[in-house]
């Protein structure tokens, strides 16, 4: 069996020649690569490189958009025995310098002017770089530098030197070892410099093909390449898995036009992290604001259908009546089948999500109109497929089952530890953080806490470093209850507490849109965000929305102790500007816990009330002194395996 | 709502430039040439072949003809009905003393016979413009009816001045059932309709419209004015005098100058505009509507119980088919096609707006 | 850093006067323009600049003067003519045909170059219909230079007018231009485009050798484009030089301050 890209290539090419390998929207058309004419580019770049002195083992950076050229450069690479380095064609250029010299890296494939303007402005500082190959000869005549070669001038010199030294490409890749490192991953930490992810064949290999083997994946594959190159998960998705499985990659005419490309191709294999999900869904929602009121009934009538047989359906385990299978069968016609059109997703048979925590109800859009979305869980360090969602088996809070090969262990502090066939070798030159993510057993800490539920599926609920215990010894997740808040259009930001108190309480923002909207229907005047979080009625919603919250974790063994007791509706908006919030939207649980010490303390004592002074910052820089009087109420509560129904009941009773 | 485009990617220009690029429209248009040469045939009856398919087939020609002048070269003209002439007194003539010449030999030549007249008449556009030259092809009309009332050698002397054709034979098939003539028919209309596309698509195309929206740019881009104009006199006259000969062959059978004047010029110019300028569908949609919309008028005071006299109905049929016509200007300037494409897209879109 | 080679002589106007009616628009003008180089003419409102390009590329004739262009003399020249010389130009106020597609607009530029018959093209069959995606292929190259993929085959009355100043570009780069002419390529253009704009005039002149004549106000853009600069006023030719000459140049100051004469 092909143990290496090289000869995967090879076996493609020999297997199916004249099958398209590649495409690449250029000049108005899909431009195709068949595996023969694919595997005939690999070889005289190859050849290239090693006509200039490429020797095994070195490292190459590889920069640009998805990029047919730069597919077959990293293969070529790959042949020789070499290690491809893709960076982020965003990346500025001191961070692309890091790596060059952290790397030793004396040669690169770039896409155009660009990222060849990036390289020359710190070739003082990398002195090890002596050839940079550009694809796009644009803006770039007038270069002058003696490191610079055009991709046709690279493939030029190795198909002579090729014609002197027919059999050097079958030797080079004959040398090839499984073992072998294919690939280095660069993946910016939150701080410090990059760590390089090493991933040998066999890592890269064994995960791709677990993945392709569960979702039956075949030659006749579509995909679009339209995340960045030196992310692993495009990496996998439309290099790895398409050297295994032996499908078509497609590459995007420009930024611009992805959404264009992607309803031309028609994807049948697809990836999404959640932000572009949701964007997609905005787009639509408000797309159809603009429709006719007739069309928007019809489109909500049918979307609150397939809301509760769509997902079903999809899935083939519950009984679905014939009525609402018909009425589902005409809103596919009139509805979901031309939404997945206008998506670019009519083709596809599995799709992807992954990355952070998705909304139930975005997820459950997705797979209301008959689009196979699923849920994964891995990282750079575990060559991404680590846990997966089989067909059949899709639930919006797990991340899915463990793939073939990988043993999972929940560590004493609820951190998720793996080992895996993709699990990498180390990180580039750097022991002691490799130390700190595999120990001595063998075990790479994942960094996030979670656990296995009943059906043997994997659950995430935080990171790791943040969950915590109450007094009781149970699980604390803040994040995880904070994100089940926020998927309610009506709550914005939540703050959850708990570690090392009785219970779980959360200070709350409403989302003044979403609320005012709501009140504005109810004819609740309110003069503002203060007025309106402090009002009764917007008190009862929150209170809902907790309920529901607290509903969800009974129905959890491991999470059932950690329901939120008691909520307050916090008098202003949680403001970067204040120091509350980072700069990316995420709440910095540590200084709001601080600065509102004694809303915590009240929400922990018997008070329904709270007085507050807050200093706050005006618009036009003066600061003064807000003063006000919170309202803190509880939310009830649910003992074990009771519904709703029954828990009010017995409480009516009691 | 019915178009699924996912996946319909194309590789080469020539799958990109195709008429019908999307699958659904050409399987719509294999059905609709299903429906025309299978189902059509064997399900109308002769009063259908003869007063609406007949004549609209041959009338649509002819409005492609036009079209491709005013609606595609923004040349307008009024002289579409003498221009028929031409072509029908020429077929008659080429017929009757060049009897051993095939049909469609003939078709051509009075094409031809139209096109070398259309172009002389069109030599004016050269210096002017709109309504001028409107005025100046109004002349063509009125010299052709002139001409062929006048001059016997045309009319090879018949004392009353009207002409009457032979059964038509063609490769020995003698062609004079209605389904036969519709077959004929749909077979010339389906190849013009198709060249006139290809030259609308093509380079001259591009010249015309260039020259149609913005001629000052068209020859600063080294578009020649005089060629572009032309031409497009020319291919429209050999259109039309093709329509004119089978106008005279296959629907009238014998005719007198009188039914090439000016009447047939102007539902020439009714049936662009309604169906659109600029459009080859347009031409078929339009002259669908003026063909078939009176036919039906005609039919409404009887099929509620309404009785009328057949001056009172005549008289309703013209207000109602005048009000229908200024209804449809004001309400979409640019035809039925423009109507359709809207149609298309909105359909393309569902279920977000357009 | 620019390597461009500025060539010899290829357009040289002599004297030219130009009036309509009583006004006159030009009065004995005289400059020239080398291969390779990028021209600017400048000047207030009303100095003569865009009858200065008609007259170059034959939309206007000229009462007295003649224009020498790539060695041929002439003195009346229709447009049509001038541009199978190899003279294009683009339009202040856009002139794009407004009932076609961006696509089609530039594949009107290859007009010159497309030689099938009517009758092939009627057919379209081998030869005409291969000469139609041959020239597709080379428009696609300029769209893709422009940048301008996503539009391609939208009708060009719906683009917004920095794109369409870009098919207008477009259409002149179609015809393989030796003279390119550019009456205002950045009126009315925001920030953003005119930074686009003058990447794209500089790739041309770089990429493809063209040899540039632009109209423009804005002084920074005119400065740092070209090489050369003539300056009219009231339809005379004040200054004519380097932009740092000009920019020295007491004639051309008090006719930007606006002194009287």
């Amino acid at each position: 069996m092909a143990d290496t890209f090289p000869r995967l290539l090879l076996r493609h090419a020999s297997v199916r020649p004249h099958r398209p390998a590649l495409r690449e929207k250029d000049l108005g058309i899909w431009q195709t690569w068949t595996w023969g004419q694919l595997l005939g580019e690999v070889k005289a770049i190859a050849a290239g490189l090693a006509a200039l002195g490429f020797e095994r083992g070195q490292h190459l950076a590889i920069i640009g958009e998805n990029r047919p050229r730069l597919y077959a450069s990293i293969n070529a690479v790959q042949a020789l025995g070499g290690i491809p380095v893709p960076l982020y064609e965003d990346a500025v250029a001191p961070e692309i310098g890091f790596v060059l010299r952290e790397a030793e890296i004396e040669f690169a494939v770039v896409e155009d002017q660009e990222q060849v303007d990036k390289l020359l402005e710190v070739l003082p500082q990398c002195p090890r770089l002596k050839h940079i190959v550009y694809d796009d000869p644009r803006g770039l005549r007038n270069y002058r530098q003696p490191q610079l070669r055009a991709f046709e001038s690279l493939q030029e010199l190795g198909r002579q030197f090729h014609s002197s030294r027919p059999e050097f490409f079958t030797q080079a890749v004959a040398k090839g070892r499984a073992t072998d490192i294919a690939m280095l991953f660069y993946t910016s930490g939150t701080t410090g410099h990059p760590k390089g992810v090493v991933l040998t064949h066999r890592n890269l290999i064994e995960a791709g093909r677990a993945a392709v083997e569960m979702d039956r994946l075949t030659a006749d594959e579509e995909v679009l390449a339209y995340l960045p190159l030196a992310w692993v998960g495009q990496n996998l998705f439309s290099y790895v898995q398409a050297l295994i499985a032996g499908f078509c990659v497609s590459c995007p005419e420009s930024g611009d036009t992805v959404m264009l490309d992607m309803r031309e191709i028609g994807p049948t294999y697809y990836f999404a992290p959640p932000r572009v999900l949701e964007a997609l869904l905005t787009q639509v929602t408000i797309r159809m604001e603009d429709a006719s009121w007739i069309k928007r009934k019809m489109f909500r009538y049918f979307m609150e259908h397939a809301r509760r047989v769509g997902a079903p359906l999809l899935d083939g385990t519950a009984t679905v009546g014939w009525r609402d299978r018909w009425l589902y069968a005409l809103g596919n016609y009139l509805v979901y089948g031309p939404l997945r059109n206008a998506l670019g997703m009519s083709r596809v048979r599995v799709a992807y999500t992954a990355g952070e925590a998705i909304g139930p109800d975005l997820f459950v859009f997705y797979r209301s109109i008959g689009i196979n979305l699923k849920q994964l869980y891995g990282s750079t360090e575990t060559s991404v497929f680590v846990f997966m969602q089989p067909d059949g088996q899709v639930k919006p809070d797990t991340v899915g089952l463990p793939m073939k090969g990988v043993q999972v262990k929940i560590a004493e502090s609820g951190e998720i530890l793996l080992k895996c066939p993709g699990l990498f070798q180390g990180y580039y030159k750097n022991p002691q953080a490799t130390a700190e993510a595999k120990d001595a057993d063998g075990w790479f800490h994942t960094g996030d806490a979670g656990f296995l539920d009943d059906d043997g599926h994997v659950r995430i609920i935080d990171r790791a470093k943040d969950v915590g215990r109450l007094r009781d010894d149970t699980l604390f997740a803040p994040k995880y209850l904070e994100n089940k808040l926020k998927f309610f259009p009506y709550i914005k930001e939540a703050v959850a507490f708990g570690n090392g108190r009785e219970h779980a309480a959360a200070i709350i923002n409403i989302d003044v849109a979403a609320v005012g909207d709501w009140a504005e229907r109810r004819n609740l005047p309110y003069s503002g965000y203060t007025d309106l979080a402090a009002k009764d009625p917007v008190y009862e919603l929150v209170r809902e929305c907790v309920e529901k919250v607290n509903l969800d974790l009974s129905h959890d063994p491991k999470l059932r102790g950690s329901q939120i007791r008691r909520f307050v509706i916090l008098h202003k908006e949680l403001d970067a500007d204040d120091g509350e919030l980072t700069r990316t939207r995420k709440v910095r649980r540590r200084i709001i816990g601080d600065k509102y010490a004694k809303i915590v303390e009240a929400l922990y004592a018997d008070a329904d009330h709270v007085e507050m002074d807050a200093q706050v910052k005006f618009e036009d820089g003066r600061t003064g002194t807000v003063r006000a009087d919170l309202k803190i109420r509880t939310a009830r509560t649910f003992p074990e395996k009771k519904t709703a129904f029954a828990g009010s009941r017995q409480e009516a009773a009691a | 709502m019915i178009y699924r485009e996912n996946g319909q990617f194309k590789t080469s220009y020539r799958a990109d430039q195709q008429i019908f690029p999307i699958l659904q429209d050409r399987a719509f248009m294999l059905g609709l040439s299903a429906l025309a040469l299978v189902a059509v045939p064997f399900g109308a009856s002769d009063y259908m072949f003869r007063a609406i398919l007949i004549p609209a087939l041959i009338l649509s020609l002819g409005a492609i003809g036009l079209n491709l002048l005013v609606g595609y070269c923004g040349q307008i003209s009024l002289g579409a009905g003498g221009i028929m002439a031409v072509g029908a007194y020429a077929a008659y003539n080429f017929f009757i003393r060049v009897p051993q010449l095939n049909f469609l030999v003939v078709l051509i030549l009075a094409g031809l016979c139209a096109a070398f007249v259309g172009m002389l008449f069109g030599i004016p556009s050269l210096r002017i413009k709109g309504l001028y030259l409107a005025v100046a092809t109004l002349a063509a009309q009125f010299f052709t009816d002139w001409l062929f009332s006048r001059a016997g050698w045309f009319t090879n002397y018949t004392p009353s001045g009207s002409v009457s054709t032979p059964t038509l034979t063609m490769f020995g098939w003698a062609i004079d059932t209605p389904t036969e003539k519709y077959l004929l028919l749909l077979g010339l209309v389906f190849v013009f309709a198709l060249c006139a596309k290809n030259l609308v698509r093509g380079h001259v195309g591009r010249a015309w419209m260039a020259t149609r929206d913005m001629d000052v740019a068209a020859e600063v881009i080294g578009i020649r004015p005089m060629y572009a104009k032309l031409t497009a006199f020319g291919v429209s006259s050999f259109y039309l005098g093709v329509a004119g000969a089978l106008w005279g062959f296959v629907y009238l059978g014998s005719w007198e100058p009188l039914a090439f004047n000016i009447n047939l010029s102007f539902s020439l110019l009714f049936m662009i505009i309604i169906g659109g300028l600029g459009s080859i569908l347009g031409n078929f949609l339009g002259t669908a509507f003026i063909v078939i919309l009176p036919l039906l008028l005609n039919r409404i005071p009887a099929s509620i119980g309404v009785h009328l006299s057949t001056a009172t109905v005549s008289h309703l049929e013209s207000m109602i088919f005048g009000g229908l016509i200024i209804f449809f200007l004001i309400v979409e300037p640019h035809g039925l096609a423009r109507l359709w494409s809207i149609g298309k897209e909105k359909l393309r879109l569902w279920p977000f707006p357009h | 850093m620019n390597a461009r080679h500025i060539g010899e002589r290829i357009l040289a106007v002599e004297d030219i006067t130009l009036s309509f009616g009583g006004v006159q628009a030009l009065a004995g003008v005289s400059f020239d323009v080398r291969e390779h180089e990028i021209r600017a003419i400048i000047g207030p409102n009303g100095a003569g600049k865009s009858s200065m390009l008609n007259v170059i590329n034959g939309v206007y004739q000229p009462q007295r003067g003649a224009v020498t262009f790539l060695g041929e003399k002439r003195r009346h020249m229709e447009p049509h003519r001038t541009a199978k010389q190899g003279i294009a130009r683009t339009f202040q106020n856009l002139a794009l045909f407004k009932g076609m597609t961006a696509l089609d607009n530039i594949m009107t530029g290859r007009n010159l170059k497309m030689k099938s018959s009517l009758l092939a093209q009627a057919i379209r069959l081998g030869p005409a219909e291969r000469e139609e995606l041959r020239h597709r292929e080379y428009v696609e190259r300029i769209i893709d230079f422009l940048e301008i993929q996503a539009y391609r085959k939208t009708p060009v009355g719906r683009l917004p007018y920095g794109l369409q100043k870009r098919v207008d570009l477009g259409r002149a780069l179609a015809m393989e231009p030796r003279l390119l002419l550019l009456d205002e390529p950045m009126a009315g253009m925001n920030v953003e485009e005119r930074r686009d704009m003058c990447r794209f005039i500089l790739d041309v002149n770089d990429e493809f050798g063209t040899t540039i004549v632009l109209i423009e106000h804005d002084m920074g853009v005119v400065m740092d484009l070209s090489d050369r600069v003539v300056v009219l006023d009231y339809g005379k030719k004040i200054g004519d030089g380097t932009p740092d000459e000009v920019r020295n140049n007491q004639a051309v100051i008090d006719a930007y301050l606006g002194v009287q004469h």
